[in-house]
């Protein structure tokens, strides 16, 4: 237990060396020096404690490995954060955004989960409205008042749980532990469980980013510092939509087999297709990544949704992947803005040759989500696919050719972006150096993105029954 | 149980009214009523010691912190001023949320959670949709704050009626959760307000596609 009680008060130690004044100078080194110990504790609790089990042996590391990243990202962020003090409380807050996010992956509990991630919503707007700039404090507002109202209806369907357990004499915080609820899930009525997963569906689905709840998502990513959308979306989408399985799952007993399965499944079918043509149209740099996760999320709760063995693996380990590298590519893009000082597409055409590192990481990072073999999204896209045919054929074909728009429209943004013949405009300021996180992010994505899929099917077993 | 049913009654008239009137200052005044009626439930369903702590915790956060907190956001952003249109669609909805959780009160409530929590539940769910209703029909941003603390005052005696009393952890953490939220919209309400030089949520479309 103390190990996860240090994991907890170690992202604090950062701020509280930093208010000394002869380490206020060296802020960022001092935040990157403690992310580098929460890493290493966040790994070690994973490797070693026997308080985490299940999922939270994968999502803790995983957690701590992208918030380590993007402190690291955070050198010189965008926005107007050359001012050392306003630097310093960016990062007490991007602190704040990855302690609460900790929270949620190593809780067990459902009441405890929600109060996580209603702290991510406030921690994170803060960091969205950085800039104070009109759009980003009119995307952080519809971010608050979307999240809060979809939780608020998540909590209703929280509470409907609770006191269903509470009127058969549970009454303690523990009822809402995921293995309490699923052991005494078969007592509770059918009929309210299915309206308190429809609450939890909808609710948490705010916080995944399904549509048609997504409006706020482009949005917020698009006007949050790069490294903070980096870890929106590559870890704040998934613990949402991972929170949401693990209740489906733990009440299934009660609501039938199929019914929470059956509202991922439509939800994840619908979220892919729906991203799709703002995918394919979209000309500014970071939304386009944030249609993107949207549709990573379709895909990773369809693969939820059918269930399977093969299609749980695919999904947790698309999980993995789409964090490191989409959070890596957000790294990129706000180089890449910093560089070419405007977020449209068509500005930085011709990359490689004018910014080579940024252009390869470009090319590679989106090559990785498009699913091109053989890079590690294309086996698990290609399971979840293979299972969805499974299950049906019709929602198969539209996911497919959803898929192949994307495939073939985003393969003509980065092309075009990267080696096009469009004369490479001069960068206005030097990139900065976020870069080194994507580096870093992929170079553990690609491997393990190879290798994820085996293990987690060899562990599956403990990996489902520890959750 | 007739406190329960009056108790419940009162929660619906406080939730219903907001939502009616176009003026936002006596919408506040309104919410302040809802969390005495709030505090009255969770003093009347817990009668001990730790129902009195939540009570006074209720009296102080319901009645006194988020009133005063949306009238300070009101008043920066002369929104007391301005008249909202309260439409067809607003009484529609009313009159569709009333008639549903009646039929809920009736038909699903009792099964799951007895006949005493059964008339409270359903007033909460429908302080919980009036709300949102409010929230879906105002164009004002400190409007739809107020929407919002209408949906979790709702939710609020929902968890009293449908389990008395919440652990209190989880009690603690929604009402601070919700407090931060509030006080970070109010907060960036005064930005759109000085930023757009007005708050009305329909002309904030600077973000699209």
């Amino acid at each position: 237990m103390a190990d996860i009680w240090l994991l907890l008060v170690a992202p604090w130690i950062a701020p509280l060396l930093v208010a000394h004044p002869a380490l206020r100078r060296h802020a960022w080194r001092v935040y990157a020096a403690v992310s580098v110990a929460v890493l290493g504790l966040s790994i070690f609790a994973a490797a070693f404690s026997p308080e985490l089990t299940g999922l939270g042996r994968l999502l803790v590391p995983l957690v701590g490995l992208v918030g380590t990243l993007t402190v690291l990202a955070s050198r010189c962020p965008l926005h107007g954060l050359e001012d050392p003090r306003q630097h310093r409380i960016y990062l007490l807050w991007l602190t704040a955004f990855w302690w609460s996010l900790l929270l949620v992956a190593l809780s067990r509990n459902l009441g405890l989960s929600w109060l996580g991630i209603e702290l991510t919503t406030i921690t994170s707007a803060v960091l969205v409205a950085n800039s104070r700039k009109r759009s980003a404090v009119e995307a952080a507002w519809k971010y608050v008042m979307l999240c809060s109202l979809g939780l608020l209806v998540a909590l209703l369907g929280l509470l409907l749980i609770y006191g269903m357990n509470a009127h058969a004499g549970r009454t303690a915080l523990a009822v809402l532990d995921f293995g309490a609820l699923q052991a005494h899930a078969r007592g509770l009525a059918p009929a309210t469980v299915r309206l308190a997963l429809i609450f939890l569906t909808v609710g948490l689905g705010t916080k995944v980013g399904f549509a048609p709840l997504h409006t706020w998502l482009p949005d917020a990513h698009s006007e949050a510092p790069a490294p903070v959308s980096g870890l929106l979306s590559g870890v704040l989408l998934s613990l949402a939509l991972i929170v949401l399985w693990r209740t489906d799952v733990a009440l299934a007993p009660a609501a039938g087999q199929g019914f929470g399965n059956n509202l991922l499944l439509g939800f994840g079918v619908l979220t892919t297709v729906v991203s799709t043509p703002f995918l394919l149209v979209q000309l500014d740099l970071k939304r386009l990544l944030a249609y993107s996760s949207m549709e990573q999320m379709g895909l990773i709760a369809i693969g939820f949704g059918i269930g399977s063995r093969l299609a749980i693996t695919a999904a947790l380990a698309q999980i993995v992947i789409h964090a490191l590298v989409k959070s890596g590519l957000f790294y990129v893009a706000g180089d890449i803005l910093q560089a070419y000082g405007g977020k449209k597409l068509p500005r930085f055409s011709g990359l490689i040759a004018s910014q080579p590192r940024l252009g390869w990481l470009w090319l590679l990072g989106v090559f990785t989500l498009v699913g091109l073999p053989p890079l590690p999204m294309f086996p698990t896209e290609l399971a979840i696919l293979f299972a969805l045919f499974s299950r049906s054929a019709l929602l198969g074909w539209i996911v497919l050719f959803a898929l192949g728009a994307i495939f073939v429209g985003l393969a003509h943004y980065v092309v075009e972006s990267a080696l096009g013949e469009g004369r490479p405009v001069r960068a206005r300021h030097g990139p900065g150096r976020s870069w080194v996180g994507a580096l870093l992010g992929f170079a553990v994505a690609l491997p393990l993105g190879w290798l994820l899929p085996t293990a987690l099917l060899q562990s599956l077993s403990p990996f489902l029954t520890g959750r | 149980m007739t406190w329960t049913n009056a108790l419940a009654d009162l929660l619906v008239a406080t939730a219903v009214l907001p939502v009616l009137l176009r003026q936002m200052r006596p919408g506040v005044y309104v919410l302040a009523l809802q969390g005495l009626v709030l505090a009255a439930v969770a003093l009347g369903f817990n009668p001990n010691p730790a129902g009195i702590l939540t009570a006074s915790l209720v009296l102080l956060a319901k009645v006194i912190a988020v009133p005063w907190l949306l009238h300070r956001t009101a008043t920066r952003a002369a929104a007391f001023n301005l008249v909202e249109k309260v439409t067809p669609f607003t009484y529609l909805g009313v009159v569709a949320v009333l008639l549903a959780v009646r039929l809920l009160s009736v038909r699903i409530a009792p099964a799951a959670f007895g006949p005493g929590a059964a008339q409270l539940a359903a007033a909460a769910l429908a302080a919980t949709m009036l709300g949102l209703l409010l929230v879906a029909t105002r164009r004002l941003l400190p409007n739809q704050m107020l929407g919002l603390a209408l949906t979790e005052n709702g939710l609020y005696a929902a968890g009293v009626a449908l389990a008395h009393s919440l652990p209190l952890l989880l009690d603690l953490g929604v009402l601070l959760d919700f407090l931060l939220a509030l006080v970070l919209l109010a907060w960036l309400s005064g930005h759109i307000r000085n930023a757009w030089g007005h708050v009305d949520a329909d002309q904030l479309n600077g973000l699209r596609g």
